[in-house]
């Protein structure tokens, strides 16, 4: 069985890439990602067999923050637009952040999908069973999005990086 | 001129050198000399969290106000991100309700409700559909169209599951209702109960935003009346509904 904190220390920054492409907020991420290592922490003699403890953690991951998203109302969405005391952007650059927001404004299931590929960079197949549907949902779910951001990221202009 | 594909590559690298330097203070780096009494941090910050979450449900009942005399048998249930200690197997769960907290038992239900609602909690904790489908009651319902109970196995098997959902539910306070029949429904959250959207009091509406943003009930409350997700079990024991909407 490969101890916890391994098993911490290997996953934690590829877990907290995953979470500040979903939220956008540097603390929201930080707390999505040391919740998901309590809940594996806490049932980790069964999480450790399981085939790929990473597919499950990752799982755990994005089904908290769709709970996180839907506990934070429209008002407070709004405000944590304006950025209330606590809400700290990462320190990335204005493009990435700009392409995050525009991603967070997808539905749900393209949101994670569009994680899980291009931050997390799995397979269709681990995609699929993160998110529990098929390959070609996936790919569904990323076409689907690629389409809807095209009008928003296209009108980024190069010299506004 | 780059394509969506190559923004999301150059945003996606970004966010991942981004993370790469974050790694928690409390630990240190891999390998490095403050390892150890870095561990020893992020286990008292973890002992807090658990503590805390252990404090949950009390505090919630020490926010419940009294009862109102007007209003249905109300009953509260606590939640735990606890384990399900009904699940033998190692298989992983994959589903909807992984990593969603676990609803506590119940004080006062009827044994046969009782029993049929940790039942409930037990398969989806686990995450185990077949448990479920036959669990459910002839006449369950799970869309007034004609869902039955295999449609929670399509919500699953298209990515739409609703486990998770199903676990905030019944995690929920919960309230008797007539069945129109003579018997009693037990149903779940209490906010069902109601017959108009401005009788719900406001500690059954703001356990709703557990499931639905401001946004949403905004939307249910059009309706007049509460019609989000609920679950609904009768007297004997059966299992007669997991619905939303009309």
């Amino acid at each position: 069985m490969i101890p916890f904190e391994t098993f911490y220390q290997e996953q934690y920054r590829a877990l907290l890439a995953i979470a500040v492409a979903l939220t956008m907020d540097r603390a929201a991420a930080e707390d999505l990602v040391q919740e998901t290592f309590i809940s594996a922490h806490r049932r980790w003699d069964r999480v450790s067999q399981y085939e790929s403890p990473k597919a499950w953690l990752r799982r755990v991951l994005i089904n908290r923050a769709t709970s996180r998203r839907r506990r934070l109302g429209s008002e407070m969405r709004a405000v944590t637009r304006i950025g209330p005391p606590g809400h700290v952007e990462p320190d990335l650059s204005a493009e990435t952040s700009e392409v995050w927001s525009e991603v967070r404004r997808l539905p749900r299931r393209q949101q994670q999908a569009v994680a899980l590929h291009y931050v997390a960079q799995l397979s269709m197949n681990e995609i699929a069973d993160i998110m529990g549907c098929s390959s070609g949902a996936v790919k569904s779910h990323l076409h689907r999005a690629r389409e809807a951001l095209k009008e928003p990221l296209s009108a980024w202009k190069e010299d506004e990086a | 001129m780059r394509t969506v594909d190559d923004r999301l590559r150059a945003a996606a690298a970004e966010t991942r050198e981004y993370a790469a330097k974050q790694w928690p203070k409390s630990l240190g780096q891999p390998g490095s000399a403050r390892r150890p009494s870095g561990w020893l941090a992020f286990a008292a910050t973890f002992a807090l969290v658990v503590v805390a979450f252990a404090a949950i449900p009390w505090l919630m009942r020490l926010d419940q106000p009294g009862a109102d005399p007007d209003a249905p048998p109300i009953a509260t249930s606590g939640t735990t991100t606890l384990p399900s200690t009904t699940s033998t197997g190692v298989e992983a769960p994959q589903c909807s309700a992984t990593g969603a907290a676990v609803p506590e038992p119940v004080d006062g239900l009827p044994p046969a409700v009782a029993q049929t609602t940790t039942a409930i909690i037990a398969a989806a904790t686990a995450c185990d559909l077949q448990t479920l489908i036959d669990l459910a009651g002839s006449g369950f319902t799970t869309d007034f169209g004609g869902g039955d109970a295999e449609t929670m196995r399509t919500w699953e098997e298209e990515g739409q599951g609703h486990l998770g959902d199903l676990l905030t539910v019944l995690g929920m306070s919960h309230a008797v209702v007539d069945d129109g029949a003579g018997g009693e429904i037990y149903v779940w959250p209490s906010a069902f109960a109601y017959d108009n959207w401005e009788e719900i009091p406001q500690d059954a509406l703001d356990e709703l935003s557990a499931l639905y943003t401001q946004e949403e009930l905004e939307q249910i409350s059009l309706l007049g009346a509460y019609g989000g997700w609920r679950v609904g079990i009768d007297e004997s024991g059966d299992w007669m509904f997991f619905v939303a909407g009309d």
